[in-house]
């Protein structure tokens, strides 16, 4: 039997399967391509939400880094306290940070590596301090390390100080309208670098003939006198009641409510011992201190108020009183109306002012631009200027 | 027999129907892929606009914040819900809340969070928190930083134009003259310098303007103050220094070869230019022997005396204080070195004055008076017996 000839495979069998599925696998791919065709607008705005999501949390993060050296820097209690370089990150619903006196200081690596976070580096410059503030958005990263989009961003920034006291006083005693000179008052402006009046005001300065008046040797006192003057006068008028922090303004640019509401501003509360809180708080850092109306601060006899070299300032819309021979160094300005200011053998060195009528007895004010340039040196307060951010 | 063609037409099901399958698998997965995206940008949108509420809710936290009413103490915290619609025209409910930390005292800053909490379509819970530090600082800080404070009030600037000369609070108020004029052969004013340093002399235009041009640096030495007495004395001072201009101790000029000239006018008020009644200014230049530089001697007016009157010399109290003198006399290296320390004033007493009648001076505030029959303005070097000296204290 003649074997029957082996019939050839059909190869073409096997490679209509192999087409159908390769025509699958193309058209799924199309299928695929063309969702993703369709559905790019979506596909692009949850790439660019994730974006802005880590881009806008590093961002905060560095603004409050920003924020949070520009407040230590004017915070009383930091004062004296080197810190050049600073990381901080949340812990929970807290702020935890890490505070190196040395800028180039490397940040301990057991700091956790959490975010968000932010870190601070400070230089002086000329024109002030520049800030360097690191924020950190993405989870689980270090800051430190780079690469990853929008989730580290940098500002840098320039910090100006603004003096709490922008115009010094030019005379020991200030009064916006009449100054009442009593028995015992004693003013001095004996100070060579300025030569500062005695008693300014705007309206009258009574009482000359029961007070010791001492200036500079070769100045008569009639030229270290001003009464009737023009600009304390127009403050007066625009201020009667003293509610218009006119004065106030004219020394500080602030009104008083926002003198009062500073954080280097310590309002005292006087239903308790003034003197014991201003001492305390001094202590502490305070350089400012506020006195609320309808409240009295007593001045214990026989203590000293600052000093020289770190004097203070105290704006009181209450009463002040010296109860005996202490010594107030810096500026007393009062915006209470119709105030006086009497004690027994006290002192104050530096400057008095007041919005309203102020009558003085058995009190020495001496004029000493020493203590008052130390005094708005101290008061000073560090503040970021938008116009020198610098983006990274 | 087989057919092939059969055999290969039933393949061609079984591999259609697989093919079927297939593409049917993926149509139902890219199906499905489809309706998550959906889902995913409907819940895209609702976290969008949950991200703008609690951005916007925070702006305004912290707007409150940083006003001064804002309360450092107590917390804020609020809530609200915001009603919006997805792309499914759905109603969804967006829950916002916010609260600002507790300032602690003297710290100056205090955490703030805002907050979106919404379902999505598929019921799971979704949220965005922000959160940030917010600083305590005055809204006005950074215009006064970058704004120098305006310091041209009258009564500043008049204080200020005094500081820049010479610190002789009796100088004529207009702004264009200086503390003391000096008139040699044509007007001069003294603009600036440091005491037993270097001073600028310049001339005077003649509109009173200051040529600022026809300024000369000197190391003269100048001794200027006031006096105040009546007329009468003033009379017989004026004209004997006119007359000698001035009278001074020979001895004492040519210790250091120096030569001297003197002017002597009416002190004005130096704000108001008005003249101070009854008190006059000096100036007078020392030039010194180039070599020296420094001169060391008395100058003395003499002559009012002559009326009969006895006047007293009331010194003012040197700045560092000086140990007291009964004679009356200032260390002149004190004197030298600050115009403040030589000034006198002289007032007139009652009678003869003498060491036992009251002080005239103490009302004045003096450290130290003498009766005299001559006014002695400035002394020179003395011992402590009263023996002249070359080293001054």
């Amino acid at each position: 039997m003649k074997p029957t000839p082996r019939r050839p495979r059909l190869p073409s069998s096997h490679q209509q399967g192999m087409l159908t599925v390769v025509t699958c696998i193309v058209l799924m791919l199309v299928a695929a391509m063309t969702v993703l065709y369709l559905n790019q607008g979506i596909l692009l705005s949850l790439q660019t939400e994730s974006n802005y999501a880590r881009h806008g949390a590093a961002d905060r993060m560095a603004r409050s880094g920003i924020e949070w050296t520009a407040a230590m820097l004017n915070s009383p209690l930091r004062k004296g306290s080197p810190c050049r370089a600073a990381m901080c990150y949340w812990a929970d619903t807290r702020l935890a940070c890490h505070c190196e006196a040395d800028a180039s200081a490397t940040l301990p690596s057991q700091l956790p590596q959490v975010a968000p976070s932010f870190s601070v580096s400070l230089t002086s410059s000329t024109a002030g301090l520049q800030l360097t503030a690191r924020g950190c958005a993405a989870a689980e990263l270090s800051c430190a390390a780079a690469g990853v989009d929008g989730a580290a961003v940098a500002h840098t920034v320039l910090l100006k100080p603004v003096d709490l006291i922008r115009r010094k006083p030019i005379a020991a005693l200030t009064c916006a309208k009449d100054c009442q000179l009593l028995a015992g008052a004693r003013i001095s402006s004996t100070d060579p670098p300025f030569p500062a009046y005695l008693v300014r005001s705007g309206g009258n300065i009574l009482g000359l003939e029961l007070a010791t008046l001492n200036t500079s040797p070769g100045t008569p006192v009639e030229a270290r006198l001003l009464a009737q003057d023009a600009e304390l006068a127009a403050l007066a008028s625009q201020d009667a009641d003293c509610s218009q922090s006119a004065l106030v303004r004219s020394v500080t640019d602030l009104s008083e409510t926002e003198f009062a509401a500073l954080p280097g501003t310590w309002r005292l509360n006087c239903t308790n011992s003034c003197s014991a809180d201003i001492r305390e708080r001094y202590g502490l850092g305070w350089r400012a201190f506020y006195l609320p109306a309808q409240t009295v601060l007593e001045l214990d006899a026989g203590q000293t108020w600052g000093s020289p070299e770190d004097p203070l300032f105290l704006l009181a819309a209450g009463a002040v009183r010296f109860s005996g021979d202490g010594q107030f160094y810096g500026l007393i300005l009062s915006t209470a109306s119709q105030s006086s200011l009497t004690a027994s053998q006290a002192e104050v060195v530096g400057a008095v002012m007041s919005c309203d009528q102020l009558k003085v007895g058995n009190l020495n004010i001496r004029y000493d631009s020493t203590t008052l340039v130390a005094l708005q040196k101290n008061t000073q307060r560090w503040t970021p200027i938008s116009g020198t951010w610098r983006d990274w | 027999m087989n057919n092939p063609v059969r055999n290969n037409s039933g393949r061609s099901i079984i591999e259609s129907m697989v093919a079927v399958a297939i593409v049917s698998l993926a149509m139902v997965g890219l199906s499905s892929t489809q309706s998550k995206l959906t889902q995913t940008a409907n819940d895209t949108d609702l976290r969008t606009q949950a991200r703008q509420l609690a951005e916007t809710q925070f702006s305004s936290l912290q707007t409150a914040l940083l006003s001064a009413t804002a309360p450092a103490t107590a917390p804020l915290a609020g809530q609200t819900t915001t009603q919006t619609l997805n792309r499914n025209h759905v109603t969804q409910a967006i829950r916002q809340t916010w609260q600002a930390g507790e300032m602690v005292d003297g710290q100056g800053w205090r955490t703030a969070q805002a907050e979106s909490r919404w379902n999505d379509n598929a019921a799971q819970p979704g949220n965005i928190l922000i959160r940030a530090v917010v600083a305590q600082r005055s809204l006005v800080d950074e215009v006064l930083a970058t704004n120098p404070p305006d310091e041209t009030s009258a009564s500043m600037a008049s204080t200020l134009r005094q500081l820049q000369r010479i610190p002789v609070s009796l100088i004529t108020g207009t702004s264009k003259t200086s503390a003391v004029g000096y008139k040699l052969s044509s007007p001069w004013v003294l603009l600036d310098g440091t005491p037993n340093s270097s001073w600028r002399l310049c001339q005077m235009a003649d509109n009173a303007a200051i040529n600022t041009e026809q300024c000369i640096t000197t190391h003269v030495m100048f001794v200027a103050g006031f006096v105040q007495l009546s007329s009468t004395y003033w009379g017989d001072i004026k004209s004997n220094i006119t007359r000698l201009n001035p009278v001074v101790d020979a001895t004492d000029i040519a210790r250091s070869g120096a030569t001297l000239t003197c002017q002597i006018s009416t002190a004005t008020n130096a704000l108001n230019g008005q003249a101070l009644s009854g008190t006059y200014q000096y100036l007078c230049v020392i030039v010194p022997d180039a070599s020296v530089r420094t001169w060391s001697g008395m100058l003395r007016f003499t002559g009012f005396a002559a009326s009969g009157a006895s006047v007293a010399i009331c010194r003012y109290e040197a700045d560092p204080p000086v140990s007291d003198n009964p004679a009356n006399r200032q260390p002149y290296k004190a004197v030298n070195e600050s115009l403040w320390n030589q000034n006198y004033r002289v007032v007139s007493v009652s009678g003869a004055a003498s060491a036992s009648t009251p002080d005239p001076c103490q009302s004045e505030n003096p450290v130290n008076s003498t009766p005299a029959s001559r006014l002695v303005l400035h002394q020179d070097c003395r011992t402590a017996a009263g023996a002249a000296s070359n080293t001054c204290i």
